[in-house]
């Protein structure tokens, strides 16, 4: 834990040690003001002869007891004076810790999103999206609250004590020994609850977060609890997991309450032993009255910190566990994407003996592609689902790695060019592309270097959805998402094309991109992207045979295998796949011709 | 049509107490509860107030008036006594806050629950779900902090309060004034300083929700971030958005940094004034030693209510607004509901009457059926439609066309505006929600899975399935053959949303769903769209015997869906242009016609029509 937050506390480091003094000096004041209240009781009430030397200087310094009984409100400044200086080392040491932790959490965030965008595109799969967010916004908070408060409370939790009783032996040794009864007992206590009441938190925040998922996914998929007419089934599974968490939080807090109770009760029979114990001592002449109050007050500095401590105690486990938790995200693996070659790219792709499988797994995704791709071309890819074709066009811009042979791009294996490079010159859109919750404008215009809008423009005309976005109220400048406008399957992977062809791609992927999309607009798009990228190579996964037949050539996948190649009119006189899609799709045209 | 969530602002919603009593009201159940808590609470802070009040009596007894040190084990009673009963007040107070907090949280959470699912479709439609998540949330445990802990404090600080100032009056009122005089600025600063922390609270809790959505999309869209290689892009973004954090929080925090040293500083006025006074008085011996040392911690004590105080009434200001937003998701109008003739009849969704529900045959009649979302743009008008029980409809048109609107209107997840839809020859209205939707399997275009099993995620469609009941639906759409091939077969996890599996084989999942539940009417709106030919031929042959005797409606962009269709509408601007069978409308060489051959590219057709034509059919 400490080697993370140390990494990302960077120079303000230096600054926690300013923290930890501060903190031992708070401590000390607070304790003097103990002292002065016995000082005045004593000899300025009282009027008891002074025998310790540097209380008597210090008297000395208001020209003597005498003259502080004479203009009794001396005292009230030596009181406010003592508060004064405490309070205002409670507000450096406050301070710094805000400082420092609010410093730490920034590069701590910064760090985590940065290694988060750099972990491998395979490895995101495995990823729960909102556990991982938990870590990076609850888990940080923790650890936050670690540096800002938790770490200078358990200094201070450490430290009173020891001060304290060393002050107290030096007035009275039998009191002392007094007042100490309750350390052990509290100790206990502490131990008790620490063990205990750790473990009721989890149960209780396990629930909270039962409770959650249901609630998130029942209204994610409200369409289907709806349509299936489950509303019970939802309320009766939500009223369980509320049930749950009420009953375990509800016997969390008594818990809490017990232990703290039990505290107080020490505390208080302390007090009292102190009083009834201080009254002897008083009448025997060992204990003055000012001591005695000195003694009392004393007694519950160092009862509550030590009571605090089972707290205390329980936040440094929690940061701890957090800690871990988010050192888990930085022990994933990371791709760097700058190392490499950066050569021209033209556009010719050469598979050579290609076969991918993810990791460890033996079960082969792609075998033995052997594909030429000339500059320019343009390719379909046919297959079943799960005949791989996703994976081949991932492999080409680096999403995967293949696993043996090699691909490529104008005689340059793509494993020696920098993934950044790589990709910055292969332009993919994605089957479910996603959109960022930024206008639709900014989407489009994302990487766009010139940010000109005449570019925008044209895009979305290619992509025919430039209407659709001119029918918002706010048009382009209309938000996407949550506080913006829902956009439908077909919309998003058309505004998904149209942020990719915004750039001169020299290779261009569209992996089933067009499926939402109805057959005119698809035909529309297929047009335009005829003429505005007419030099780049284009591969295109597609389902429909039309896209098909607009291809310079098809590449038919089945099992991870090619199973054939050539034209549109090669295939349909081959029997196989591609014939049979042909005609599940054609044949009733066909059929409907025949009769004229 | 645009899908606007426009939320009301609450942000500078004032202390309402009206809105505190309607929040109170969930207590109305444990009502006697609420009351011996609060009565209770009161009452118990005046065992903490009679414990200095004793020490410093037996401090004047034996110390300073010399008295009987026999008296000693009456003082140790009395004391322990006092202890006693004020841990039990301590007990009790926790005991009363849990069980109330967690009353109040769990009863508004059901309440809010209980409505969300009551609600229809066009709210879901505009309203985003994580804001609706807050609210069931966040926004219900920060009001029952407030209407437990926050309350009880408040009764107890008020018995604290007036005890303390009644029993230093009685000591010595001169003191006591002394002691008072701090009251208003204790109480003037607390409120100034958390009126502000909390203002500044806020704009962190806004930041903070920022900065969890980029993490949401950083994850979420970190495929599309690779393939568009913005990553520094994303991430300078980010960093405006940490360093704009933390900048505000430092400033917030400087101001929680302050307020405490600071209302710690005041209080200590008081206790300065005390010592001077009062310790004057007992060098003059006009009051006893003991009196100065009740003061001193009375001084010490009373003023950390008063802070609660300044606290409770800023945090109560400031989650005003939360109680109004849970007010306006409860007080949402439901703009689907059953008469009440009809919930009589069939229940609620909640608490059906299944026993009195009716078999649908299947014959279906839309008559001059009038629909908008939205006044100005009108989706469908005098719209009418005949279905025959048994018969397979599909609906082509373009995206926008009101071909959804129509099968929405179908599963009244939206009902007409004017006219009506009858069922069997009855107006669906007559018949419950409930009915309605237990008879109907819906499979929609974008599936969605629940986390759990694939198996689970089957039996969701009818609870009371057998396994085996999942098999058949399985093989019959030939889903079998890539569940089986998966690690732990029907067993596998499918992912948070179902994210583990492809867009084709959700769509397989959430299609074996809808069989599973053999509803009476089928309603698939894009189900197959994700699915390659082969397989979805598979599925036509599946829908053919599945569906031979259901009345089945189909939205499909993919013509070869829908070509064995009974009756195939063509839909343009909420209208019915052209009404027939695949050959009818073939043959009427229109719109259907050129949408068809539209699929083929035109500069080939000729070739194809006069070459290849032959050679793939004979």
């Amino acid at each position: 834990m400490f080697k993370l937050l140390y990494k990302h506390m960077h120079k303000y480091k230096y600054l926690m040690l300013l923290v930890i003094l501060f903190t031992v000096l708070f401590t000390l004041a607070s304790l003097l003001s103990g002292l002065v209240y016995n000082f005045v009781i004593d000899h300025v009430i009282n009027n008891q002869p002074v025998h310790n030397p540097i209380i008597r200087f210090i008297a000395s310094l208001f020209y003597g007891i005498e003259f502080i009984q004479q203009h009794f409100w001396i005292t009230a400044i030596l009181m406010i004076s003592i508060y004064g200086c405490v309070y205002l080392l409670q507000f450096l040491k406050d301070s710094l810790q805000t400082i420092v932790s609010e410093h730490t959490t920034f590069h701590l965030r910064n760090a985590l999103f940065e290694h988060l965008q750099l972990i491998p595109y395979a490895t995101y799969n495995e990823l729960k999206t909102g556990d991982i967010v938990q870590r990076c916004s609850s888990d940080v908070d923790t650890l936050k609250r670690f540096i800002g408060s938790t770490f200078s409370e358990l200094i201070y939790a450490l430290s009173i004590p020891f001060i304290a009783v060393a002050i107290l032996f030096n007035i009275n040794f039998k009191m002392a020994f007094v007042s100490l009864i309750a350390i052990p007992l509290l100790i206990v206590l502490v131990v008790i609850y620490s063990k205990n009441i750790a473990k009721s938190f989890l149960i209780s925040d396990e629930a909270d977060g039962e409770l959650n998922t249901v609630v998130q996914e029942s209204l994610t998929g409200i369409r289907v609890v709806k349509a299936f007419n489950r509303e019970q089934y939802e309320m009766q599974k939500f009223e369980e997991k509320n049930m749950a968490y009420r009953k375990v939080t509800e016997k969390l807090i008594e818990l809490i309450g017990i232990y703290w109770s039990s505290a107080s009760l020490i505390a208080f029979l302390q007090i009292m032993f102190i009083v009834g114990f201080g009254i002897f001592q008083v009448r025997n002449q060992t204990l003055t009255l000012g001591q005695l109050f000195l003694f009392v007050t004393y007694s519950s500095s160092i009862v509550w910190p030590i009571t605090n401590l089972g707290r205390l105690i329980g936040d440094a486990g929690k940061a701890y566990i957090a800690a871990k938790r988010i050192n888990e995200i930085f022990a994933y693996p990371i791709e760097d994407i700058d190392v490499g070659e950066e050569y021209p790219i033209k556009g010719e792709i050469v598979f050579h003996q290609v076969s991918f499988h993810y990791g460890d797994s033996n079960q082969t995704i792609l075998s033995n592609i052997d594909l030429t791709i000339p500059v320019g071309s343009s390719v379909a890819i046919i297959g079943p689902t799960g005949s791989g074709k996703s994976s081949l066009v991932h492999l080409l811009c680096r999403l995967n790695d293949v696993s043996e042979g090699a691909i490529y791009i104008d005689g340059h294996n793509i494993n020696t060019f920098s993934k950044r490079y790589l990709r910055k010159h292969i332009g993919i859109v994605l089957q479910e592309p996603f959109l960022f919750s930024k206008s639709i404008y900014d989407n489009i215009a994302l990487n766009n270097e010139h940010q000109d809008s005449s570019y925008v423009d044209s895009a979305t005309k290619a992509a025919s959805i430039y209407d659709v976005i001119q029918q918002f109220d706010q048009g382009f400048h209309t938000l996407v998402g949550e506080k913006g406008v829902t956009l439908s399957g077909g919309q998003k992977q058309r505004v998904a094309i149209a942020r990719t062809i915004i750039h001169p791609y020299p290779i261009l992927i569209f992996d089933d991109s067009l499926s939402a999309v109805d057959n005119m607009t698809e035909k529309n798009i297929r047009r335009a992207l005829k003429e505005t990228a007419k030099d780049s190579t284009k591969l295109i996964i597609t389902q429909r045979i039309n896209t098909c037949m607009d291809a310079d050539f098809i590449v038919v996948l089945e099992g991870g295998n090619i199973s054939a190649i050539g034209t549109h009119q090669e295939l349909i006189l081959k029997e196989g796949l591609y014939k049979r899609i042909y005609e599940i799709q054609s044949q009733m045209i066909l059929g409907g011709e025949q009769d004229d | 049509m645009t899908n606007r969530f426009q939320e009301q602002d609450f942000s500078n919603t004032k202390f309402k107490f009206s809105s505190w009593l309607r929040l109170a009201k969930v207590y109305l159940p444990i009502k006697k509860t609420l009351l011996s808590a609060l009565i209770i609470n009161t009452i118990t802070p005046l065992s903490e107030i009679l414990f200095p009040l004793i020490n410093s009596y037996a401090i004047d007894y034996f110390l300073i008036k010399n008295g009987d040190l026999d008296k000693i084990p009456l003082f140790i009673g009395v004391s322990f006594f006092v202890i006693i009963v004020t841990i039990i007040g301590y007990l009790l107070f926790f005991k009363h806050c849990a069980k109330l907090e967690m009353f109040f949280a769990y009863s508004l959470k059901q309440e809010l629950f209980h409505k969300l699912q009551k609600m229809s479709f066009s709210y879901f439609d505009v309203t985003p779900v994580g804001w609706i998540i807050s609210r069931v949330t966040s926004d219900v445990n920060r009001l029952a902090e407030i209407m437990s802990w926050a309350l009880i404090d408040l009764f107890s600080g008020l018995g604290y309060l007036v005890f303390a100032t009644t029993i230093m009056l009685i000591v010595n009122y001169k003191l006591a004034l002394l002691v008072l005089i701090v009251v208003p600025f204790i109480y003037y600063i607390s409120y100034w300083f958390q009126i502000r922390i909390l203002k500044n609270y806020r704009g962190i809790r806004r930041l903070n929700s920022i900065i969890t959505g980029r993490f949401n999309e950083g994850i979420q869209g970190a495929k599309t971030t690779k393939t568009l290689g913005i990553e520094t892009l994303n991430l300078d973004e980010f960093k405006g958005d940490t360093l704009n954090m933390k900048h505000t929080s430092i400033k917030a925090g400087l101001f929680s940094n302050i307020y405490r040293p600071l209302i710690n500083f005041v209080s200590s006025f008081a206790i300065a004034l005390v010592i001077w006074q009062g310790g004057h008085q007992v060098f003059q011996g006009v009051i006893s030693f003991g009196t100065l040392l009740l003061f001193l911690q009375y001084a010490n004590q009373f003023f950390q209510p008063l802070r609660n105080f300044a606290n409770i009434y800023a945090e109560a200001q400031n989650a005003s607004a939360n109680a109004e937003r849970i007010f306006s998701l409860l007080d949402e109008e439901i703009a689907i509901v059953d008469t009440k003739e009809v919930i009589e009849k069939y229940g609620t969704i909640l608490q059906p009457k299944t026993e009195n529900y009716e078999d649908i045959k299947g014959d279906i009649e839309f008559k001059d059926i009038e629909f908008y979302y939205n006044q100005k743009e009108p989706i469908l008008k005098d719209f009418n439609l005949k279905v025959q029980a048994g018969q397979t409809v599909a609906l082509i048109g373009e995206t926008g066309s009101g071909k959804s609107t129509i099968v929405n209107l179908l599963c009244r997840f939206y009902e007409p505006i004017s006219g009506e839809i009858l069922i069997d020859g009855v107006d669906y209205r007559k018949r419950s929600i409930g009915w309605l939707h237990s008879k109907i399997g819906y499979v929609l275009q974008a599936p969605h899975l629940f986390s759990g099993t694939i198996m689970e995620n089957i039996r969701y469609g009818n609870l009371n399935a057998e396994d085996e009941d999942i098999y058949r639906a399985c093989k019959l759409l030939k889903a079998d053959e890539f569940i089986e091939k998966l690690d732990k077969g029907y067993q596998s996890d499918v992912g948070e949303g179902g994210n583990k599996l492809s867009t084709g084989q959700k769509q397989l999942i959430s299609f074996a769903r809808a069989i599973v539940a053999n509803p009476s009417i089928y309603v698939l709106d894009e189900a197959t769209s994700s699915i390659d030919s082969e397989t979805e031929k598979i599925i036509q042959y599946t829908i053919e015997h599945v569906m031979k005797d259901k009345t089945t409606f189909i939205i499909a962009h993919r013509l070869s869906t829908i070509v064995n269709a009974d009756v195939i509408l063509v839909i343009q601007n909420g209208k019915i242009i052209e009404q027939g069978n695949h050959e009818t409308l073939m043959n009427l060489k229109q719109h259907y016609y050129r949408l068809y051959t539209n699929q083929f590219n035109e500069q080939l057709q000729d070739e194809l029509m006069k070459g290849v034509k032959h050679e793939a059919f004979e």
